[in-house]
């Protein structure tokens, strides 16, 4: 079982939070003292991660909505999470540990793949670099009411325009959190609040329940055989840059390369791998993906944007690069610039 | 424009005839003529026109990949009821001179109807195609007026993936599902975004 990323280092912040003193978090308002922050950050992390939780998901943006049900057992070092979609297509995430099964009951179609966590990829114990948040600022804003529960809210503001700002909700007991605001740039010169790009947030939720692996199991009864169901295992093969014959040539300011996999496309019906890099910020990440450019499969250069999630499609010469990411369209395209091909 | 937005050696292009096809099935209207003659022309044309046909559909969806056999299936049984139709010769009785006027009405209503159906797939087509300087709105950024507004151009609203791609939807789906490298989780966030398919109401 993977220590979940940054945890590593939550019982000494913890530690040096009570120790600090208690003006520096009296000072409140403003900007939050960043060992106060930086708890809080720890304590969501380790709810969302270690929590026994059940509740309906509202995720909205754009004008859409849809809702999904989860579920989170943690039994001893065992932990079990379902996510089923209730709009729309069919659609259940069933996740034993590191195995994730996706299954698509209308299509009888499932994925079977293993969860990567930046702890498993990391080479070194320091998975989760503590300056990784020098990226926002983050402010106390007061409390809030979410899904029946008293929560603390805070705003994390980014010191530069390569990335968003988020606002969360955090269960003022359990420390989950209900609810995730994406925000766009404020408008120049406009005092109109700033553009919320997608929000996702529980409607019902029950945190500290019984678990009860065994009902998601049942539920699910066919997992190990998936009868009727065509499986598909797409490859996953972590890799680094260097072996794939890439270089990182110009970082994008903030974000550091969290790991490098050759993944199978087989969902989408191909039988070539693909190279994913994925960035994170610390709060948000960004996936690269690198594959030999195909004039009959890669057709125009696109740029789309659904809520707050930018996808980037254009070509680099005998290369197509697709950047996928919660962050504006702009640092998509300096994620496209960065990497360089260093030998065919 | 040139002919075939898509091709990357004009001349290489221009001599596989089978680019006027591949035009049209991408919604580019230039390419009408000559592909509607092609495909009159040449057996081996109409069965490219539906393997790009199907490819699309696959591409959209798993759900429509069906063996070409189906097709033909379905096309032979088509053409075996309307071959059993009765021809209406009989000239019609004065009381039926109305209803005779109102499908006067009624043609040029349907071939209207017709023509809007296509004009709609074709508005649709136009979003996904590669736009004019690379920089265009296409696919799920139909969804989002802001940044059709934002990059001044006229794209159709369109709510939700109705042009899909089988591609695009795994690399949203696989950078997701990559939720693990996100240091602070929201609960449930692998399955944020849910295929909200908009259904026409007379099902298949």
């Amino acid at each position: 079982v993977k220590v979940a990323p940054g945890l590593g280092w939550l019982p000494l912040v913890a530690l040096l939070a009570c120790l600090a003193p208690a003006g520096a978090r009296a000072a409140g308002g403003a900007v939050a003292p960043a060992l106060d922050a930086r708890a809080w950050l720890s304590r969501i992390q380790a709810a969302a991660n270690h929590g026994n939780y059940l509740g309906t998901m509202v995720f909205s943006a754009g004008g859409t909505m849809s809702s999904s049900r989860v579920w989170h057992y943690v039994v001893g070092d065992q932990t079990y999470e379902q996510l089923e979609a209730l709009d729309g297509r069919q659609q259940r995430i069933v996740r034993h540990n590191d195995v994730v099964h996706t299954l698509w009951p209308q299509a009888r179609m499932a994925v079977v793949e293993k969860r990567e966590t930046l702890a498993a990829w990391s080479t070194t114990p320091q998975a989760v670099d503590p300056q990784a948040l020098d990226q926002y600022e983050l402010h106390r804003e007061g409390e809030g009411r979410i899904a029946g529960r008293m929560a603390a809210i805070f705003l994390l503001e980014p010191r530069d325009p390569l990335r968003y700002a988020q606002r969360l909700w955090a269960d003022q007991v359990s420390g989950l959190m209900l609810r995730a605001d994406i925000l766009g740039p404020a408008v120049a010169g406009a005092m109109a609040p700033r553009p919320v790009l997608e929000s996702t947030a529980f409607s019902e939720v029950m945190i500290g329940v019984k678990p009860h692996p065994e009902a998601l199991t049942q539920a699910m009864p066919n997992l190990r055989k998936l009868e009727g169901y065509r499986v598909l295992r797409p490859q996953q093969q972590r890799t680094s840059l260097d072996a794939e014959g890439w270089a990182l040539a110009s970082p994008v300011a903030g974000f550091g390369l969290a790991g490098c996999m050759r993944r199978g496309m087989d969902n989408a019906g191909d039988d070539e791998p693909v190279l994913q890099a994925v960035f994170t910020d610390g709060l948000t990440h960004v996936s690269v993906f690198l594959e030999g450019y195909k004039p009959e499969r890669h057709r125009g250069e696109m740029q789309a944007q659904q809520g707050a999630t930018s996808t980037l499609m254009v070509r680099r010469g005998d290369y197509w690069v697709t950047a996928v990411g919660d962050v504006p369209a702009t640092t998509l395209r300096l994620f496209a610039a960065a990497l360089e091909r260093k030998r065919p | 424009m040139t002919p075939d937005p898509h091709s990357l050696d004009p001349e290489a292009s221009a001599q596989d005839p089978r680019h006027w096809l591949s035009a049209l099935a991408d919604g580019d209207a230039q390419a009408l003529d000559r592909a509607c003659a092609q495909w009159r022309d040449d057996g081996d044309a109409r069965q490219t026109w539906h393997t790009y046909h199907l490819i699309g559909d696959v591409m959209r969806s798993d759900e429509l990949a069906a063996a070409p056999a189906r097709d033909a299936a379905f096309l032979a049984a088509l053409r075996t009821r309307l071959a059993a139709e009765p021809v209406v010769l009989a000239p019609a009785p004065v009381a039926a001179v109305p209803s005779s006027r109102r499908s006067v009405w009624l043609l040029p209503a349907a071939v209207a109807a017709g023509l809007a159906l296509v004009a709609g797939v074709m508005v649709v087509a136009h979003v996904g195609q590669p736009g004019q300087g690379g920089e265009a709105a296409t696919l799920a950024a139909a969804s989002s007026p802001r940044l059709a507004a934002a990059q001044g151009q006229a794209s159709p609203i369109v709510v939700g993936n109705i042009i899909r791609d089988a591609r695009l939807d795994e690399y949203m789906r696989v950078h997701q599902a990559t939720g693990g490298y996100v240091p602070i989780p929201a609960p449930g966030g692998t399955l944020r975004r849910v295929d909200v398919e908009i259904t026409p109401s007379p099902a298949r």
